[in-house]
């Protein structure tokens, strides 16, 4: 039977997309956030495409583009991350997702974006790119910080090795505590409660290198992140010297975990260790974990080695399409240094 | 896995019980959906194409890729007859 793709009118077809992600993509509340993902984004709206079946049109799948800002090298370039990719159950024998994936591509190809990149979170999110012979361009590892053990020992054994709970939470402040005095005393760390302003756009422009691609954090962009987002709270901290602005973290609380989406800033070892350890400070008493998730070869992979965070596994593969010959093309062939945290690789 | 003396739905079936741990646990029927029950998911296809290539001399496109290809061993034994025919 024939299949084929179509981009979705985003306007006409919201409810038929809402139901093909809604069934194969249940964990998240689609409805409440479709608004702020697929308009609302200061980059621009999403560009989404069905596979139907021919002889019904039936809806069998769906993906779509998230426009996204991305510095490639000193260029500020705008790129899109595929994303809410979804597949009936009855149709996962790749050749849907294949057409969907090389719906994604049509972009790239017309100019429209400069690059797309997809990060497939387990191995059969790979198979399009197998087939297509793409190799990924960087993996996203997940590092985490045990904070305490009580909790969980608890869970497991009762309040039989309460003794032990306390003893192993003590081991684990003593051995963070050299760590956390490598801090600078002249940073200054606060919870920022308010929107971001045009200090943190400055900053973004501030922070490029010739060789890495990382995602734009212009004020726009972080406050549809992280303000104005349906699904999640976040809270903020930043670091200053002299009052000037010269890091933030973004992370949330979901359950007895932190989950850091994003460590940015100049002079980035300090203060990135300023950060962390605020945030360390602010939550070993309450929770167990704080974890995080950086690009092989980002330059906080030692930081959160020196932090005593530990690589738990890999959390994503990134890979990058983009136009032949064009000059982005190049400039990845180059293996430049992929700088993605937690934030560029969700949509 | 049978050798070459084995019938192609018995080949293909062994392929399936060997490499999918979930054909093998649900003990699966050749009439038995793989791809809505989860038993081969994309991955699996990739694998099973390769197995397909390997063993019965044929070439898999893309625009073959589809669910009435895939769904059960039945309809794989049918898509791989229809090539060898085709091809013969």
């Amino acid at each position: 039977m024939k299949l084929f793709v179509r981009p979705v009118r985003q306007e006409s077809e919201a409810q038929e997309l809402l139901n093909i992600l809604q069934t194969n993509l249940p964990n998240l509340d689609h409805a409440r956030r479709f608004s702020w993902l697929y308009r609302n984004n200061p980059d621009g709206p999403a560009c989404s495409w069905f596979v139907l079946q021919g002889s019904s049109n039936q809806v069998v799948g769906a993906a779509s583009i998230f426009p996204r800002s991305m510095w490639i090298g000193t260029q500020l370039k705008l790129c899109g991350q595929v994303g809410d990719f979804a597949i009936s159950a009855s149709h996962r024998s790749l050749g849907p997702a294949l057409l969907l994936q090389r719906a994604s591509f049509e972009p790239v190809d017309q100019g429209k974006l400069a690059f797309c990149y997809d990060c497939p979170p387990h191995r059969a999110g790979m198979s399009t790119f197998v087939r297509l012979g793409i190799q990924p361009n960087c993996r996203v590892d997940r590092y985490a910080l045990p904070l305490r053990v009580d909790t969980r020992l608890r869970k497991q054994f009762g309040s039989s090795l309460a003794l032990a709970a306390r003893a192993g939470n003590l081991f684990l402040r003593l051995q963070r505590r050299p760590s956390l005095s490598k801090r600078s005393n002249d940073i200054e760390v606060c919870e920022h409660n308010g929107t971001f302003g045009d200090e943190f756009s400055l900053l973004d422009s501030a922070v490029t290198g010739p060789n890495v691609i990382r995602g734009q954090r212009s004020a726009a962009h972080l406050n549809w992140r992280y303000k104005e987002d349906p699904l999640h709270q976040y809270r903020v901290l930043t670091a200053r010297r002299r009052g000037n602005l010269i890091g933030f973290a973004v992370f949330r609380l979901v359950g007895e975990i932190v989950t850091v989406m994003d460590l940015f800033g100049t002079e980035l070892k300090e203060t990135a260790f300023a950060l962390l350890a605020a945030i360390v400070e602010r939550f070993e008493k309450s929770h167990e974990t704080i974890e995080a998730f950086l690009s092989e070869g980002h330059e906080l992979v030692n930081v959160f080695l020196e932090m005593h965070f530990r690589l738990r596994s890999e959390a994503a593969q990134v890979v990058a399409y983009a136009k032949s010959q064009a000059e982005v093309s190049e400039f990845l062939k180059r293996s430049p240094n992929w700088s993605f945290n937690q934030v560029e690789i969700r949509s | 896995m049978p050798t070459d003396g084995s019938s192609m739905n018995e080949r293909i079936r062994a392929f399936v019980l060997e490499k999918f741990p979930l054909a093998r646990k649900r003990s699966v029927k050749d009439s038995d959906e793989l791809l809505e029950s989860g038993i081969v998911d994309s991955l699996g296809v990739l694998d099973l194409v390769h197995f397909l290539e390997q063993q019965f001399s044929i070439t898999v496109v893309d625009d073959e890729l589809i669910p009435e290809n895939f769904r059960t061993v039945d309809h794989i034994v049918a898509f791989v007859e229809r090539r060898t025919t085709s091809s013969s």
